[in-house]
């Protein structure tokens, strides 16, 4: 056999390869979701408690993967190839963890409490006390993981580099915003007409709105990311 | 030393035969349709070459129905993906020893 030969057999091979991952590749599912159900969580902002953030994510999360894994087998079914449901329902579970974390346990229906432990010197997202944390560094790692694993599973360096962005770019904005919040929230406490009393309440208001700030710019994040896929030829962007 | 194009295995090493693995090699399963349209044959070339991969264990060929059409679903095997794996590695050598032939100075092939 030539080498030339070798090489012509060898490219057409890889060809095909790519062009099967391309049919295959549709991942816009999971971020356009999960965006779309953290936006309608924030519906539960202003109920009492967390009962009904956890009720909701407790129906919503499993059911979104549920929904995920069900769309990617009527699409094989459809289109003729497909190929392994895991890794979107990895990204489906990841994003799910992520939206716990950020509006669920710790998230911002704890805010006006939880705000008392955050220091706008200490800087938001470090280990100030733990569960306090969680859901603004949490998120970022939970998208972050779940796209790696994508990425590592498809054997796409792009995606890797995309769940990097995105982690930070998620990290960025609730650092930005939550500073922002505390900072404004602080200054009132010091020097806000109406006393300690008045002052608490009206930025009890304002920290709950900064702390839903970073949720939207999350889920608009996700939803975003899933648009781009979805015009991305096939899927092929990444 | 012999040359590595005596590794090659002549059932996976044929054009169609090796694109089909390497489809399947992506995929959990793809059905006829798509392997014709993707791989630009004819469905009695096709047909032909799947029944070769199928006789030598590499792929399975399931039959079945959607509603009332007939539909085909193929998928690897295990042997399946370790013969492309083999087959992609001799070829690598085959172009890899050419390229050192050319490093060298040495005529080619």
């Amino acid at each position: 056999m030539q080498a030339g030969e070798a090489l012509d057999t060898l490219l057409s091979t890889d060809y095909v390869r790519r062009r099967t991952r391309q049919a295959i590749r549709a991942m816009w599912l999971p971020p356009t979701l999960f965006g779309a159900l953290i936006l309608l969580s924030l519906s539960l902002v202003g109920t009492r408690g967390v009962g009904p953030t956890t009720i909701y994510w407790l129906i919503a999360g499993p059911l979104g993967c549920l929904a995920v894994y069900l769309y990617y087998r009527e699409r094989e079914r459809r289109r003729g190839v497909g190929g392994d449901v895991l890794p979107e329902v990895v990204v489906a579970a990841a994003l799910f963890v992520a939206a716990a974390l950020l509006t669920g346990a710790g998230g911002f229906l704890h805010g006006p409490f939880l705000w008392w432990l955050y220091s706008p010197q200490v800087g938001w997202g470090l280990p100030v006390l733990g569960i306090v944390t969680i859901p603004p560094v949490g998120a970022p790692i939970a998208v972050t993981l779940g796209y790696a694993i994508l990425a590592l599973l498809k054997r796409s360096p792009r995606l890797l580099i995309l769940a990097i962005t995105l982690g930070v770019a998620i990290f960025a904005v609730g650092f930005v915003v939550l500073t922002i919040a505390n900072k404004a929230a602080l200054e009132s406490v010091v020097t806000g007409p109406g006393g300690a009393g008045m002052s608490t309440l009206s930025h009890l208001g304002t920290t709950v709105a900064f702390r839903v700030a970073p949720t939207v710019a999350y889920a608009l994040t996700l939803m975003v990311t899933g648009v781009l896929f979805r015009r991305s030829a096939a899927g092929g962007l990444v | 030393v012999s040359h590595p194009a005596i590794d090659l295995d002549d059932v996976v090493h044929q054009r169609v035969r090796l694109a089909i693995l390497a489809v399947l090699a992506e995929a959990r399963r793809a059905d006829f349709t798509f392997l014709r349209d993707t791989l630009g044959t004819t469905d009695g070339n096709l047909s032909r070459h799947l029944q070769v991969l199928a006789d030598a264990g590499l792929v399975e060929i399931h039959k079945g129905f959607e509603g009332k059409r007939p539909r085909t679903w193929v998928s690897s095997t295990g042997r399946g993906r370790k013969a492309l794996a083999s087959e992609v590695s001799t070829l690598k050598d085959i172009v890899g020893r050419l390229e050192a032939q050319r490093g060298s100075g040495t005529a080619t092939d």
